[in-house]
């Protein structure tokens, strides 16, 4: 991104698609989905020690309305399955899901009747993040991948 | 009142009631007919003796030989001596039992839980329907004859599809039957 | 002393009654718990709780897999005791097989289980603050679990789910380095507690918000069968590591906090005094660890250690049927519970004789707190809700299996 500064008034230039990319990657707002047990390293990573608040994310929403990315945190249930759609419906676009863990990537060691093996059965995956659960660490670079993707989206 | 007088007591009471009696690992487990139930359980509730005043578990085994039934565990504790009783029935596939929620509140989503996993129907109950499984699952999942529905793993490079639960076989000893 | 209005003469109205479902996706971190309300106002005249959202089908996996295979499946129930989980399973085969633990093993557990205790109610404690909106009291005892977790990483490998238990022992014995580390720890955390005493036990918003709400008595405990800090909280002195002690707990010094009021705030008041206990134990066991072995050397049951290998044709054969097949207890039930962080976690345990358990029936500590709550919520406010959850301290993993 180019930038150009004058002295008595300085300026910002660049592509306009190239700006309103690093804003969105620079504060996506996650939608809180914590079902299980990686909603605790979730919530971890939102603590003192991993701090997520530097990118730009300690504001976990509460309505899918006002947030872009929804990290699916936890084993997905048959019963859980319509909500989870809803709340992926109720997004606004532009909107990217992460799996978080290996129950919402694949179904986990859970292999029965009662979870969905892997969330991209029902709602459109960009991120995968295998652990059981994954490491704070894990999440944060699994969200700078996520950044780095959405800067090398087409607008 | 230890447990051999609690016996006798309960043997006293109703004749017939008790139809099975084990001993085991320091537990004590009493098999009651289905018409004495309510009675029984009155009985050891009733305070201060025998004082089996708390119910702190009420679940099911389910059993495929010699028939097709499920066994009703009731697991008593007594809150001023700490000894603790366990009585059961079993009920057959259509079999329905007689409720308990008159005597704890609590037994309410318990008898839901044996009734949506196991099938087991429960006269007297307020509110029988589901719990854990959506409302409109067909099928009682943790009976022996429902299958695990296990999803097959793909492997690469023609290697056949693998299931989980058949990776380590089950190994019955020789002089043991199931 | 409840806050709870008992007068509904004048409320209900079918004019005003309003329909408010509290969804299964909400921002309170203690999981999917969906609750329908009946309102007239902002006072709740009926709740219902609906769970089933987080249901696993953890019973009946456990039947298609080897004794083994169960010690990581059972672990993610109750994700923040995991190690109260894994003491109990590997208890009940321990009895049903009848093999002996070695004291060293036995302190070890008793250390981890303490250790976890605190970090469950550490984060219990952080996320109550935050449905109040008390930011910094989650940041303090976030970072403070952080420590914890370090430890059990230290020992096991695994932040949440150490998987360390084996039947008979433990998996393997700890590194030199983890002694000083839990001295360390143990320096530093009562400073942590009297911050986190003085930032709330006398603070006018939560004594406010916590007292009166969700009174639970004695005669409630009994119907509803409630135990753990809840029971506590209500006069009873019920503690499982006092009356049926497990893992050597009789041999240990520490006092159960009993309050009478039993209201939310006493139940606070319980837990943060219980976390002070379990230092003090952690302390005890520290100073009692001797050198030896940490798991029994019962070769039909656990794995022989890695040098007898190149020697002895028993251990290889050993080796070769615990991996393939599994171990094989005799036929049998039995019911053993340990004190998890939020009550009596229980086991029931029935075994045919084959190298996979027949059923596994895990009686959790939370499903009951849950029901409880359709008694107790309605005649309070809408603000209370948040309270009511936050102080029954529910985990649905373990609720809805």
């Amino acid at each position: 991104m180019g930038l150009t500064q004058k002295e008595s008034t300085p300026f910002l230039i660049g592509k306009r698609d190239k700006l309103i990319k690093w804003a969105q990657s620079n504060s996506l707002w996650p939608a809180q989905f914590g079902l299980a047990c990686c909603a605790i390293e979730m919530m971890s990573t939102a603590g003192p020690r991993y701090d997520i608040a530097r990118f730009g994310m300690e504001v976990f929403r509460a309505s899918p309305r006002q947030s872009d990315v929804m990290i699916v945190a936890g084993r997905v249930s048959q019963k859980m399955a319509p909500v989870l759609k809803t709340v992926y419906d109720q997004m606004l676009e532009p909107k990217w899901v992460i799996a978080m863990g290996d129950c919402a990537s694949t179904g986990g060691i859970y292999n029965n009747y009662a979870i969905v093996q892997g969330v991209d059965k029902i709602v459109e995956v960009d991120i995968y993040l295998a652990g059981c659960p994954p490491r704070p660490e894990a999440l944060l670079d699994a969200l700078i991948m996520l950044q780095k993707k959405i800067q090398g989206e087409e607008a | 009142m230890n447990h051999s007088e609690t016996i006798q007591k309960l043997k006293n009471s109703f004749p017939n009631a008790v139809v099975n009696e084990l001993h085991a690992f320091e537990e004590v487990s009493l098999e009651i007919r289905k018409e004495d139930l309510l009675a029984a359980l009155a009985l050891l509730k009733s305070h201060p003796e025998p004082g089996y005043e708390v119910l702190m578990d009420l679940t099911g085994v389910d059993y495929l030989q010699p028939t097709k039934r499920t066994k009703v565990v009731y697991w008593l504790h007594n809150p001023t001596t700490f000894q603790r009783l366990r009585i059961f029935l079993y009920a057959a596939r259509d079999e329905s039992l007689p409720s308990v929620t008159h005597l704890w509140e609590g037994a309410n989503w318990y008898e839901r839980e044996l009734f949506d996993l196991f099938g087991v129907k429960f006269e007297g109950h307020p509110d029988l329907k589901r719990i854990l499984m959506p409302d409109d699952w067909i099928g009682h999942p943790l009976r022996r004859d429902y299958a695990l529905t296990e999803e097959p793993v793909e492997f690469k490079h023609d290697v056949k599809p693998k299931v989980p639960s058949e990776i380590i076989k089950p190994y019955v000893k020789s002089n043991q039957r199931l | 002393m409840s806050r709870a209005i008992k007068d509904f003469s004048e409320l209900g109205a079918p004019g005003d009654v309003m329909e408010l479902n509290l969804g299964p996706q909400h921002p309170s971190t203690h999981g999917v718990l969906r609750i329908k309300l009946k309102l007239d106002g902002e006072i709740i005249l009926s709740a219902e709780p609906v769970i089933g959202y987080l249901h696993t089908g953890v019973e009946k996996e456990c039947e298609t897999r080897t004794y083994w295979q169960v010690f990581p499946l059972v672990d993610r129930l109750d994700y923040l005791s995991g190690p109260a989980e894994e003491q109990a399973f590997a208890n009940a085969v321990e009895r049903l097989m009848n093999v002996d633990v070695p004291e060293r093993a036995q302190i070890i557990r008793v250390m981890l289980l303490e250790l976890s205790r605190i970090a469950s109610h550490l984060l219990w404690l952080g996320t109550s603050a935050l449905e109040l909106n008390m930011t910094s009291v989650f940041m303090y005892c976030l970072a403070e679990r952080e420590k914890i977790l370090d430890l059990f990483e230290e020992v096991s490998g695994a932040r949440m789910f150490p998987n360390y238990w084996r039947v008979g022992g433990l998996a393997r014995d700890l590194n030199p380095e983890f002694e000083g580390h839990l001295r360390s720890f143990i320096k530093d955390f009562p400073r942590t507690w009297k911050e986190l005493d003085s930032l709330l036990t006398n603070n006018y918003v939560w004594v406010e918000r916590l007292t009166g709400v969700a009174v639970i008595d004695k005669e409630l405990c009994q119907q509803y069968m409630c135990t753990g800090p809840i029971i506590r909280a209500a006069g009873v002195p019920y503690d499982i590591r006092k009356i049926y002690p497990y893992s050597g707990y009789q041999n240990y010094k520490f006092d159960i906090p009993i309050f009478q009021e039993g209201d939310s705030y006493a139940r606070y008041l319980v837990r943060l005094e219980e976390m002070r206990q379990s230092l003090s134990i952690v302390e005890q066991a520290l100073k009692m660890l001797k050198p030896g072995p940490v798991l029994t050397s019962n070769r039909k049951v656990a794995l022989p250690p890695r040098h007898e290998l190149a020697r002895s044709m028993e251990a290889v054969i050993h080796q070769f049927k615990l991996v393939s097949e599994g171990i094989s207890p005799p036929e049998g039930e039995l019911y053993v519970c340990v004190e998890s962080a939020r009550g009596e976690l229980g086991y029931y345990l029935v075994s045919d004789g084959t190298n996979r358990p027949y059923r596994v029936r895990v009686r959790s500590p939370s499903f009951p707190h849950v029901e409880v709550l359709q008694r107790v919520l309605p005649g309070h406010i809408l603000s209370d809700i948040v309270v009511a959850i936050g102080s029954m301290d529910p985990i649905l993993g373990d609720v809805d299996r």
